[in-house]
C-alpha cells in the first residue's frame, strides 16, 4: 500500500499539480505584461478583457487537462505490464482462459479510469472555485458552451484511450519490460503535438472540427487496440522475455 | 487414452534447444514426475503442455486438446502453479483466487464456494481476509494451488511445489497430492526433490533436454537396480561371506553387518540355490530381498552416464 501511494504521489499527482498550476502561473504572466496586475477571473476587469482572459484560460485549462490522462494512461498501461511480469503474475494471468482481447481491452480501460477520474477532479475544482468567485462570470459561461465541454468529455477521454492503446502495442511487442517502460515514455510526443497544435489553432478550432478529430482520434485508437491484440499472442510473450 | 501424449515434441529459443524430441506418454489419474537438472527444459516443457510457449516442432495432446488446436479449451481443463506463486500481493488470498475463479469462468456464487472448499481444505480458511504480501511462503504456495484447483482442472501442473517450503508444509503439500490422485486427476509434477518424487509419483520421466528415461516408478526401481540380492543374518554376516564367494553364480558379494550384498547372474535362477547353499551351511535367515536402489541414485547414475557421453535415447521401462 505505501508502495502504491509513492508510486501515485511521485508520479501522478505531483506531477499533476505541478503541470496544472506552473501553467497558471504562466498563464498569468501575458496578461500581468499588459500592466494590469488584476487576477484574470476578477470581475473587475473590463468585460471585453475578462472575456478574453477567461477564454484563454478556459481553453488552455482544457487542453491541458487533455494531456495529463493521455500521458498517463499511457504509463499506467506500461507499467502493469512491467508490474506483472516483474512480480511474476503474468504466468498465472495468461495460463487463465480469459481472451486476448478481453486481456488487452481490460488493461487499456482499467489504466484510463484513474486519470480520467482526476482529469474531471481537476475541471470539477476549477470550475467550483470560479463559480465560487463569481457565479455568473464569463469564464463559466465559456466552460460549459460546446466545445470546451466536447474537449472534456470527448477528446480527453478518446485521445487518453489512443494513447493507451498504442502504449499497449509497445508493452507487448517490447523484449524486455524496462525497454519498453523506456519507449512508452515517447508516446508522451503525441500528447505534446497534440497540445501544442491545439494552442496554435485556438482561433481555427470550432467543435465540428473537434468531432472529425474525436471520430479520427476514436479510429486511431481501435486500431491501437486491434494491433495490440494481434501483437499479444500470449503464447509469444514469453518467447520474446525468455530468450 | 492418455491425459498427456507428446510427439517429437521440441522448443529452441533461436540457437538454444530447450527441449528436444520429447516423446511422453502420461497415463490418467497418475501423479507423474517430470525430473531433470536445473535448465533441463522441465519449465519449458510445461509451458509447452499449458499452452503458453507454441512447441518449435512436434505435437502434443494436453486433456484431449491438441496443442495446435482450440487453447482456450485447453486452459479450461488444467491448473497451472507456477514455480512463484505469482499472487497480486496487495490484494487478499480471497479477492486474489475470486478474481481467478471470475477469469476461469465461474459465477459469482460458484466462484465463492470453490475458493472456500479449497481454502479450508488446505487450511488458509482463517487467513482468507489477510493481503498475500503478508503471508509466508507455504501460505503463499497454498494460495497459489487453490487459484490453480478452483475450477476443478482434469490435469494439474505443479512445477516445483515444494521449492524453498519448510519441512512439515512440503509433507502436507506431499499429502494433499496424494489426495488429488486418488481424486480421480492427473497430476504433472517438476521437481528437483527426489525424495518427495519417490513418496508421491507413480510414473517418472528424467529429462536433460531429451527424455532418458520414462515408466513406472516400481519398474524403473525394480529394472535399474541390478541383480543384486540382498541377505540378512540374525547375527552377523562374516562368517557366510567365504561360503557365498565360493558359489560360481555369485558375481560380487559384500557385506556390512548383517547383510550380504550378492550380485547374481541370474537372480530368478539363482537366488533359491543361495538360500539353499546357506541354508545347509547352517544360517539363520532373516530376510532375502532383491536390492532397490533408490529414485536418488538412479538418477544420479543416470546423469552421470549422459555426461559421460552415455547413450541418451530414451529408454521405456
Amino acid at each position: 500500500m505505501r508502495r502504491t501511494r509513492r508510486f501515485l504521489l511521485r508520479f501522478f499527482l505531483a506531477p499533476s499539480f505541478i503541470l496544472l498550476y506552473s501553467f497558471t502561473a504562466l498563464g498569468n504572466l501575458p496578461h500581468r505584461a499588459h500592466g494590469d496586475g488584476t487576477p484574470l477571473i476578477s470581475s473587475r476587469a473590463s468585460p471585453s478583457e475578462d472575456v478574453a482572459a477567461a477564454e484563454w484560460f478556459g481553453r488552455s485549462r482544457v487542453f491541458l487537462l487533455l494531456m495529463l490522462p493521455m500521458l498517463f494512461s499511457a504509463a499506467l498501461v506500461m507499467q502493469t505490464m512491467v508490474v506483472e511480469k516483474t512480480a511474476k503474475t503474468l504466468e498465472p494471468l495468461l495460463v487463465t482462459p480469459v481472451k486476448t482481447h478481453d486481456l488487452v481491452l481490460g488493461k487499456i480501460l482499467a489504466a484510463l479510469v484513474f486519470p480520467l477520474l482526476a482529469g474531471y477532479l481537476y475541471l470539477g475544482i476549477y470550475v467550483g472555485v470560479a463559480w465560487l468567485i463569481d457565479k455568473h462570470s464569463d469564464l463559466l459561461r465559456f466552460m460549459f458552451s460546446p466545445r470546451p465541454l466536447i474537449e472534456a468529455f470527448l477528446v480527453m477521454p478518446v485521445s487518453a484511450f489512443a494513447n493507451a492503446s498504442l502504449a499497449m502495442i509497445v508493452a507487448v511487442r517490447s523484449r524486455d519490460p524496462k525497454t519498453g517502460s523506456l519507449l512508452s515514455s515517447l508516446l508522451t510526443l503525441p500528447g505534446i503535438v497534440l497540445y501544442g497544435t491545439q494552442i496554435a489553432l485556438l482561433e481555427v478550432l470550432n467543435q465540428y472540427i473537434l468531432l472529425f478529430c474525436v471520430g479520427a482520434v476514436l479510429i486511431l485508437a481501435g486500431a491501437g487496440v486491434f494491433f495490440a491484440t494481434e501483437a499479444f499472442q500470449r503464447e509469444k510473450v514469453f518467447e520474446r522475455w525468455d530468450s | 487414452m492418455y491425459a498427456i501424449e507428446t510427439t517429437a515434441l521440441t522448443r529452441a529459443f533461436r540457437r538454444k534447444i530447450a527441449v528436444e524430441g520429447l516423446t511422453l506418454r502420461v497415463p490418467n489419474s497418475v501423479v507423474f514426475g517430470f525430473l531433470g537438472p536445473n535448465g533441463a527444459g522441465k519449465t519449458t516443457t510445461v509451458r509447452m503442455l499449458a499452452g503458453l510457449l507454441p512447441p518449435s516442432s512436434g505435437t502434443a495432446v494436453v486433456a484431449g486438446c491438441p496443442l495446435n488446436g482450440n487453447l482456450e479449451q485447453l486452459r479450461r481443463r488444467i491448473g497451472f502453479l507456477t514455480e512463484s506463486p505469482g499472487l497480486y500481493e496487495q490484494l487478499t488470498a480471497w479477492q486474489n483466487l475470486i478474481f481467478f475463479a471470475r477469469l476461469y469462468g465461474l459465477s459469482e456464487k460458484n466462484a465463492q464456494s470453490q475458493v472456500g472448499k479449497y481454502l479450508k481444505l488446505l487450511d488458509c480458511w482463517e487467513d482468507r481476509h489477510k493481503p498475500v504480501g503478508t503471508f509466508s511462503k507455504g501460505m503463499r504456495q497454498k494460495t497459489a494451488i487453490v487459484r490453480a484447483l478452483v475450477h476443478e482442472p482434469e490435469i494439474l501442473f505443479l512445477d516445483e511445489p515444494s521449492s524453498g517450503l519448510d519441512p512439515s508444509t512440503a509433507r502436507f503439500f506431499r499429502d494433499f497430492v496424494k489426495s488429488l490422485r486418488a481424486s480421480g486427476r492427473t497430476i504433472f509434477l517438476t521437481t528437483h526433490n527426489l525424495a518427495e518424487a519417490e513418496d508421491v509419483c507413480d510414473h517418472i520421466a528424467i529429462m536433460k533436454t531429451r527424455l532418458i528415461l520414462e515408466g513406472s516408478q516400481s519398474q524403473i526401481r525394480s529394472e535399474l537396480s541390478g541383480n543384486v540380492v540382498t541377505i540378512r543374518f540374525g547375527n552377523s554376516a562374516g562368517p557366510w561371506l567365504a561360503i557365498v564367494q565360493r558359489l560360481e553364480y555369485a558375481e560380487q558379494v559384500t557385506t556390512v553387518d548383517s547383510t550380504l550384498r550378492v550380485n547374481l547372474a541370474n537372480p530368478q535362477r539363482d537366488t533359491p540355490r543361495l538360500v539353499r547353499a546357506l541354508v545347509e551351511a547352517g544360517a539363520d535367515l532373516y530376510a532375502v530381498e532383491p536390492a532397490r536402489k533408490s529414485l536418488e541414485e538412479i538418477y544420479l547414475e543416470l546423469l552421470d552416464s549422459v555426461a559421460a557421453g552415455g547413450s541418451e535415447a530414451p529408454a521405456n521401462v
